[in-house]
């Protein structure tokens, strides 16, 4: 039994011993290799309102593929307070041989005819005069002229002795005018108190007027010269570059002439308006003669707001005006010079001192551009590595190759330069400098590809790469910041012709990346 | 897990296994013993162990030669062939690894009562998938408009122990002509959870883009418990999780079916139950929402430890079921003419199984596996056997394995994977067992 016992044993160890001793089981250990680890240092994503920053003036045509465009608005409004003038009468003389009572009139202006006036300004004066020799006395009604304050009618009296004269003074402020139909005259009663008729001389004198309101036919009025100036129509964030746009918005663009009562009909007449750029390049709109289809264009035009309309909109299109030429200037201001006539055509109607008169001027300019100066956007981003690991992993290392990549989906051609430098704005590594050689140090990001439409079709992606030693893997551990500086422009190579131009979308954007191919031997020991 | 004995005989063992080794796999048949055998007694103590790997690409020299250490104590450098060698190989395939061990196992035969036994085992359970995309990632970095796709990725892990309280009886049906003995057992098994460990969501994916920004999406979840509240292993000192098994078979040996030998039919049906895991349950969740594009944000960087830093969540406790397993087979011995009575031991046999398991938990799998074995008995002492496999997790294996008895002691060696003997190093199954029991007259 145990000679069977041992040689069973036997047996089993010796297979057993086959089975494992021919199975060697290394201790564990992770194995090493090299691997390239690709790091994004950075990476930038500019959409359009970064390059043009985002303001009331942009805009998003949502029912045209979304097109951009600018808007620019300006509006010059006017209160016509004390332009309503006329001109007064010079001092005239009333004189009557020998009477009780004289019934009289004074003309206020030959061709205003009023219901009624409420003087804002101006002065009636009377003299009375006495060349006898004894005294008269006077009491005299000017029966449609009326105090503010009481509603009387305006009487005056006096008593003027013997070699004297008397002066009486109205302020018309104080004092309106009413009557029953338009009419021109004040009529004025004088009483004499006196034992017997007196020779009567006396003068009036109204001086220069203005009114804060009036009712019945007022004289065509030159209400005077405006001049006015309106800053950043546009908006201040008017992209620099010189911009050639294809065309405006159809039926986005106007004048508006407007009042903001009822009033008499408005004529702007003379108008001048002149758009002056950032470098201080201007151009004047031309616009129909009197804004009347078949008019020839000119630099000086007048426009008519009738007395039964409150606002009437002037079409401008690039037929009618030299809009284009005017808005490609890209006006940081636009001055506006202009003579303001009231009822023109010389119809009843009223008037207050307060009404208000505006030539607004409303531009929409799609973004369908051809860019030949380029739009400049810079950017500073903040960068560091300050976790120790990732600094070490730098260390070790074999090489690092930095690749810039732009995936441009605008399409405008950027020529960019990108800077590295420490916290402290010391330059570290100018890296488009590395990658292209260029002398300006900068590199071209192809504009994305432009289909037949002028719309961005597909982004275009261009990289540059460049590799670097030590010293510089030790700059771009001591990194701090990145400056992007970026020069956008057309393309022609990337438009196809017939066209020069390129539409720009809201959704339009380019990236800009910074990465780091980190090769290194991956050592787990 | 099978007996080492059915491990040789192509997983065959729910007809054929007898006394200790027939633990889990038909309580039933613990009543019967070798050929020639009638033994009180069987007992084992720490000398039954196996394990078994299976995998697609898992083999000894793909440890060896890609993560082990050399001989001066380097670490293996990998080429670019080694790199393209570990992705063509290893992307996508699960490989699980078994093992198991009786830590102690006793059996007792009493002629009228039946047969009782005790067994208590340790089961080790692991499983893992890299996918395609992982590997290329750890291999070569993150590539410039890549997709990597890692929802497949996923570890699990199960220890459990269980006590098997086995007891059997030989019915003897009178007046029947087609049984000559009925063979029925079952077994009471409480279960001792060790640890748990599994992956119960995934669906990261990590895109680049021609930037070389990175981004992820998805989530994973692992769900754990065990001794420690820290996911560390120790030895283990008590259990985190409780349950109890059961398994049932039943035994036919049919009534003259041959002069020189008898048909055995065996059908049981084992671990059916539960282990409801309750010391130190927690969710380990990875939330991977991140994106770097630029590695200087300190942020991007923050966003990146927080997706790699897993959130412990303490969970109730949680239940997961056996992996029940259905088993059907036969057996047929072979005995020498001169065996009339067909008591003694055969000259050999040959069976047939069938097993479907029933749930996926655990380690089980859910495709059903067949087997095909035999042994031959050349004399008392050596038993030689062989078998195939078909099916299961493995898909086809050709098993081979050794008996040997010396009186007290038997002793059995084998394999699921004849290549284990031959190519050792060079199998994806390798697998072996050895079973070492004594016996008591």
């Amino acid at each position: 039994m145990h000679i069977r016992f041992f040689t069973a044993k036997f047996i089993s160890f010796f297979i057993i011993s086959i089975l494992f001793c021919s199975c060697e089981i290394k201790s564990p250990a992770l194995p090493n290799y090299d691997i390239d680890l690709r790091i994004p240092f950075t990476i930038k994503n500019y959409n359009i309102f970064d390059i043009i920053d985002r303001s009331n003036n942009i805009g998003i045509d949502s029912s045209n593929n979304n097109l951009l465009f600018i808007y620019g608005e300006s509006n010059y409004r006017r209160i016509f307070g004390e332009d309503i003038k006329f001109d007064g009468i010079k001092k005239t003389f009333v004189t009557s041989a020998s009477t009780l009572e004289l019934d009289t009139i004074i003309t206020i202006n030959d061709s205003t005819f009023v219901t009624g006036m409420d003087f804002l300004t101006g002065d009636l004066n009377f003299t009375f005069y006495n060349d006898l020799e004894s005294n008269y006395s006077f009491d005299a009604t000017i029966k449609n002229l009326f105090q503010k304050n009481s509603n009387d009618t305006v009487r005056i009296d006096g008593t003027v002795n013997s070699g004297k004269n008397l002066t009486i003074n109205l302020n018309l402020s104080d004092h309106y005018i009413k009557n029953k139909k338009p009419d021109n005259q004040l009529y004025i009663r004088i009483l004499f108190n006196s034992a017997v008729p007196v020779p009567v001389k006396f003068s009036y004198v109204l001086s220069e007027y203005s009114i804060k309101s009036m009712q019945g036919i007022l004289k065509p009025l030159n209400t005077g010269v405006s001049f006015e100036e309106i800053l950043d129509p546009f908006g201040s964030d008017v992209p620099e570059g010189e911009l050639s746009f294809s065309n405006i918005t159809p039926d986005k663009n106007f004048f508006v002439v407007k009042k903001f009562t009822e009033l008499y009909q408005v004529d702007f007449r003379n108008i001048s308006l002149v758009g002056e750029n950032k470098n201080g390049h201007r151009v004047r709109l031309k616009y129909l003669k009197y804004g009347e289809p078949g008019d020839k264009i000119d630099t000086i035009f007048s426009l008519t707001l009738p007395q039964k309309d409150d606002s009437l909109a002037y079409p401008i299109n690039e037929n009618n005006s030299n809009i284009l030429e005017f808005i490609n200037n890209i006006p940081k201001k636009i001055f506006l010079e202009r003579t303001d006539f009231l009822n023109f055509d010389y119809q009843e109607g009223a008037v207050n001192y307060t009404d208000s008169l505006s030539l607004k001027l409303i531009l929409q300019v799609p973004l369908n551009v051809s860019i030949t100066k380029p739009v400049i956007f810079r950017d500073t981003a903040d960068v560091g590595i300050d976790n120790e690991e990732q600094r070490n992993n730098l260390d070790k290392a074999k090489k690092l190759i930095f690749t810039l990549t732009s995936v441009n989906g605008i399409p405008l051609k950027n020529v960019a330069k990108v800077l590295v430098l420490d916290s402290n704005f010391n330059p570290l590594l100018p890296i488009t400098l590395m990658i292209s050689n260029n002398q300006d140090s900068s590199v071209i990001f192809n504009a994305g590809s432009v289909g037949p439409d002028g719309y961005s079709s597909l982004p275009t992606v261009t990289s540059y790469s460049a590799e670097l030693d030590s010293t510089d893997i030790s700059k771009i551990k001591r990194m701090g910041k990145i400056i992007f500086e970026n020069q956008l422009f057309t393309d022609p190579n990337y438009i196809p012709d017939p066209f020069n131009n390129v539409k720009i979308r809201s959704g339009d954007k380019i990236s800009i990346a910074g990465y780091g191919t980190l090769s290194y031997r991956l050592d787990f020991d | 897990m099978y007996d080492v004995r059915g491990l040789s005989m192509g997983s065959t063992s729910v007809s054929n296994s007898y006394d200790v080794d027939a633990f889990n796999q038909n309580p039933a048949n613990i009543v019967f013993q070798r050929g020639g055998n009638n033994s009180k007694f069987y007992f084992n103590v720490l000398t039954t162990f196996q394990f078994l790997t299976n995998s697609d690409y898992l083999s000894l020299d793909f440890y060896n030669d890609y993560f082990g250490e050399n001989t001066d104590g380097s670490s293996t450098t990998l080429t670019e062939s080694d790199k393209r060698n570990i992705i063509n190989s290893a992307s996508d395939q699960k490989s699980t690894l078994t093992s198991s061990g009786k830590l102690l196992s006793f059996l007792y035969n009493h002629g009228n009562i039946g047969t009782i036994g005790i067994s208590l085992e340790d089961r080790i359970v692991s499983d893992f998938l890299l996918t395609k995309d992982f590997w290329e990632l750890g291999l070569y970095g993150n590539e410039p408009d890549r997709l990597y796709n890692l929802e497949n990725n996923s570890l699990n892990v199960y220890w459990t122990r269980q006590l098997n309280i086995s007891f059997a009886k030989l019915l003897k049906i009178k007046r029947n002509n087609l049984f000559e003995t009925i063979a029925i057992g079952a077994a009471v098994k409480p279960q001792f959870g060790i640890y748990y460990f599994e992956t119960t969501k995934n669906n990261l994916t990590i895109q680049t883009n021609s930037q070389n920004t990175i981004q992820s999406t998805g989530e994973s979840e692992f769900l754990y418990s065990g001794l420690t509240d820290d996911v560390t292993i120790k030895f283990p000192s008590g259990n985190a999780g409780f349950g109890l098994g059961f398994d049932a078979g039943v035994n036919f040996i049919l009534k003259k079916f041959s002069d020189q030998g008898k048909l055995s039919v065996g059908l049981s049906i084992t671990d059916i139950g539960y282990i409801k895991w309750n010391t130190n349950n927690a969710t380990y969740y990875n939330n991977g929402n991140f994106i770097i594009t630029d590695v200087t944000n300190q942020e991007q960087i923050d966003s990146l430890k927080d997706a790699v830093k897993s959130t412990k969540t303490p969970v109730s406790d949680f239940s997961i079921s056996l992996p029940t397993t259905a088993r059907l087979g036969v057996t047929y011995k072979i005995y020498t003419k001169k065996d009339k009575e067909l008591s003694g031991l055969e000259i050999g046999s040959i069976s047939f199984d069938y097993i479907q398991g029933i749930t996926d938990n655990l380690g089980g799998t859910t495709k059903p596996r067949f087997g095909l074995g035999a042994e031959y008995n050349a004399g008392d002492i050596i038993s030689t056997r062989a078998g195939l496999t078909f099916g299961g997790a493995e898909n086809t294996l050709v098993s081979i394995g050794l008996g040997i008895e010396t009186g007290p002691v038997m002793i059995d060696i084998g394999t699921n994977n004849i290549m284990s003997i031959f190519t050792p190093s060079g199998t994806t199954n390798l697998s072996a067992g050895i079973n070492i029991k004594y016996k008591v007259n």
